[in-house]
Order: C-alpha cells, then structure tokens, then sequence
C-alpha cells in the first residue's frame, strides 16, 4: 500500500501510529520524501497536500481533521486519530466582539472554513489567504484578525495576540483513497482494524 | 485547474465508440444548456445582477423539459465538458432512460455500460451496486441527513458519537460486500447481470437525497470510470449514469496497470 505522511508537526505521532499498527518506516534521511518499506511505499507531502495525494494516488493517509474540512477532498475518513490536537482559532491584537468584525480583514491558511464560519453569522469579512507565520498580519496591519491553528497559546502570548473565539476542535484523522478502499478491501481494513487496537489498546 | 485537451484523436476515438453504443441502445442525443438561470446545483456565475448556474446536472436540465417528450422518446444521452467549482475540467458522456420499469430499465443502463465499456477494450474493472434507501429503517429521520454524512465518508467516529441505536447494524452493514445479499431486488440483478465483476456493496454511498432505488459505482484501480442509479423525476421513473471519459481515455490508453481484487 502507498502511505502518505505528513511532514512537519504531525510527523513524529504519524510514524510512531503506523509502526505500532505493523508498517514499518524506519527513517535515516529525513531529505527523501518517498522511500519502501518491505511491501509498501511512504510519501511525506506537505500537511496541506495530503487529502489531495490520497484522493488521487496514495492509499491511506494521516492530515489534520482541518485540512481535511478545507480542502474538501473526496475521500474516507474512517478514523479520528489521539494525536494532533489543537483548535482552530479566530485571534486578533485587539479584543474584537465578532460583530465588529464586519467587512474588516482575516487572514488565514484556511480561507474556506472561515468563509463559511462568517456566512452562517451572517458577518461579511474580507479574507486574505496566507501560507504560514500569521500572526504577524495584525501585527503589521495587513489584516485586522486572523484564524489559525492554536497548540498551546504560547506563540499568540508571546506576539501580544487574544483568542477571540475558537471555531472548532481539531484531530489528526485516517483518511482513505475511495477506490483503494473498494479494490485493496482487506489490506485496508486489516490495517484499519490495527490502528483501532493501537488507539483503543485491544 | 485541469482544462480538457482540445485535440486528441483517441478521444475522439472514445466518444465516437460511446455514441455509436448508445446509438446501438435506440438513445437519442440531446444537448442540454451549458447555463441555466437560477439557483441550481453548479457552478455559480453572477452576471449584470443576476445568477446563473454554469453546468447544472442533468436531472435539473431535464425539469426543463417537457414530460410528454419521454413518453415518445424515453432514452437520451449527452457527451459533454463538465466543470466543478474548483475549475477543474471532466469530459462527462450519460445517458437516461424515463419513464420505463424500474427493473428493466436499471438493468438496461447497467449492460449499455458494460457494451461501451467492452466496445472500448476495458475488461479491467468492477462494479459495485447498493440501494440509496438501505439505512433509512435503522436512522430516524431527522438524524438521517448526518449520519448518511457520516457513512459517505466512511465515518466511524462521527457514527460512534451519535446518540441513536443500530450502531453495531449500519457499521456492520457499512462493511459489507457480498455477492448475495438477501435483498431480492439486489440479488436478482447480480443475477440477471451474471458477471463477476459485479458486486453488492453497502458501503458504496451516492446522493442519498437524490437517488431512489438503485445506484452503482463502475471504478478500476485507477479511479472511478462511472457512477449512477435510480431516481424519480415529474412522477416518473428515471434511471441513468455517467461516464469519467477522462479516466476512461487512461485506460483505454494502457495507463492502468494490476488488476482490480474481488
């Protein structure tokens, strides 16, 4: 089977998971981003990238529950995952209520939860879409607010940021390429059924 | 964003295949409006003040139509560009059949498939086939919409959070596939298609909202090649599919390698 593994903060917790579920990645060059193991094949796309490499390429991969709801991708998403937790936050310099939010400027990595967090309060925000480092928008005035992934709250501390209001809670999930799901049946549900002996320790 | 190919001799290839089957099966050609006013399922175009949907689906384009058009023409097929919200291009050919027995006719679209897909030299695939309404007697209605969500996307967890009964029943059902599965409707198709490729899968979710009655999935290991099933229009009963023809172009091309598992 072909695993897609994200880099970056998931990484670690992906690849402890799925040795303990029995695939085995032993990584001695942290530079490659695709390498065999016995039968199976690793990619490690970026976090944002993987729904899309599992609906179009890989097996079975592991992102964040908010990529997944991003990106809108069409694929399975059989398990949600004890690592990866955090919250998906809208944070500013200022203590906004949301109201005052309306027609002001949000930048975010994730341009479609928010879009749609703001339609159902019926609040019209200007959205800019941004790749990383958010929290220097309000800072320097290029966004009055923005909605980010928060971990622990340091960094929004440390930036002199308020949590405004958090928009939803965020897992590591399984997800599952849709056809492999039908032709790779049993690899995928045998191996579906490890990782639920990991998590739940059966 | 993924623009179709303009020139290509195997496409055209492909289509003329598809057109003469469907020719063959006495379905006749229409050719639906690219943009419809209103707010239809599609791609939304604003326009001097006014919204349009580019490419809404076919069973919205047949409301336009009239019903006494299917009494003396009940078969139609379309070949055509499709285009989703994200830009991205498909080359989509489906046909129709209104108005006919359900069984009949859901066994008719399901062998016309299977006659392109044979004209074109694709052996390399399954079909899997379900009924839209398998979970209603265990979900109450007004869960019903969220938890079909849940089991689209093969949802454990959201599944296991619901506070409903049957949550050992819809998994079990979920995970199902079989070749026999005790619902005489799904049984005798198996049957009367009697070919291997073909499956009852009860995890294989399409439109729940949409469809009534039967709905099928044809995929190799390479992607989906077509999907449909049966549903009802104007007080009638209508089935149909569509084929992927893009995905059909990469194996009819030899693209696809290994075989799909039963």
């Amino acid at each position: 089977m072909k695993f897609a593994v994200p880099r970056g903060r998931l990484m670690k917790d992906s690849i402890s998971l799925l040795n303990k579920s029995g695939i085995r990645i032993d990584i001695k060059d942290d530079r490659k981003l695709f390498f065999y193991s016995s039968e199976n094949e690793i990619i490690f796309p970026k976090p944002m990238d993987i729904p899309t490499y599992v609906e179009y390429n890989a097996d079975i991969g592991i992102c964040g529950s908010d990529v997944l709801i991003e990106n809108k991708n069409y694929v399975f998403s059989p398990l949600e995952l004890d690592f990866g937790k955090c919250r998906l936050s809208l944070i500013s310099d200022k203590k906004y209520k949301i109201r005052d939010l309306y027609d002001l400027k949000i930048a975010t990595r994730h341009p479609e939860i928010t879009y749609n967090y703001f339609k159902n309060l019926g609040i019209n925000v200007n959205i800019i879409k941004l790749n990383g480092s958010l929290e220097i928008a309000p800072l320097t005035g290029i966004a009055d607010a923005i909605v980010d992934v928060v971990e622990t709250g340091e960094t929004l501390r440390k930036n002199n940021l308020v949590e405004i209001k958090k928009i939803m809670d965020i897992s590591a999930v399984l997800i599952v390429n849709r056809v492999s799901m039908k032709t790779k049946y049993d690899e995928i549900n045998n191996f579906i059924d490890s990782v639920k002996g990991v998590l739940y320790e059966y | 964003m993924v623009i179709l190919k303009v020139i290509d001799p195997l496409l055209s290839e492909i289509s003329r295949t598809i057109r003469r089957v469907f020719d063959d099966y006495n379905y006749i050609e229409v050719f639906p409006p690219i943009i419809n006013s209103g707010k239809l399922n599609g791609l939304k175009l604003l326009y001097n003040n006014n919204i349009y949907t580019v490419d809404p689906d076919i069973t919205m384009r047949l409301l336009d139509m009239n019903k006494k058009y299917f009494i003396n023409n009940p078969r139609i097929y379309y070949i055509s560009g499709s285009v989703d919200e994200y830009l991205n291009e498909t080359l989509k050919a489906g046909l129709e059949l209104i108005n006919s027995d359900e069984f009949s006719s859901n066994i008719e679209i399901i062998k016309t498939a299977m006659k392109a897909l044979e004209e074109l030299s694709v052996s390399d695939y399954n079909i899997d086939i379900s009924l839209s309404y398998l979970y209603k007697k265990y979900i109450k209605n007004k869960k019903y919409s969220k938890i079909m969500e849940y089991i689209k996307k093969m949802d454990y967890n959201g599944i296991e959070k619901m506070d409903i009964d049957n949550k050992n029943e819809i998994i079990n059902l979920m995970n199902t596939r079989t070749d026999k599965s005790n619902i005489e409707f799904l049984d005798k198709i198996v049957k009367t298609i009697n070919d291997n490729r073909i499956n009852i899968d009860f995890g294989t979710v399409r439109y729940f909202n949409y469809y009534d009655g039967l709905i099928f999935e044809i995929y190799n290991s390479n992607g989906f090649i077509a999907g449909g099933g049966n549903y009802k229009i104007k007080n009638m009963n209508a089935c149909g599919f569509s084929f992927n023809v893009n995905n059909i172009y990469n194996a009819v091309k030899g693209n696809l390698t290994g075989g799909v598992k039963k």
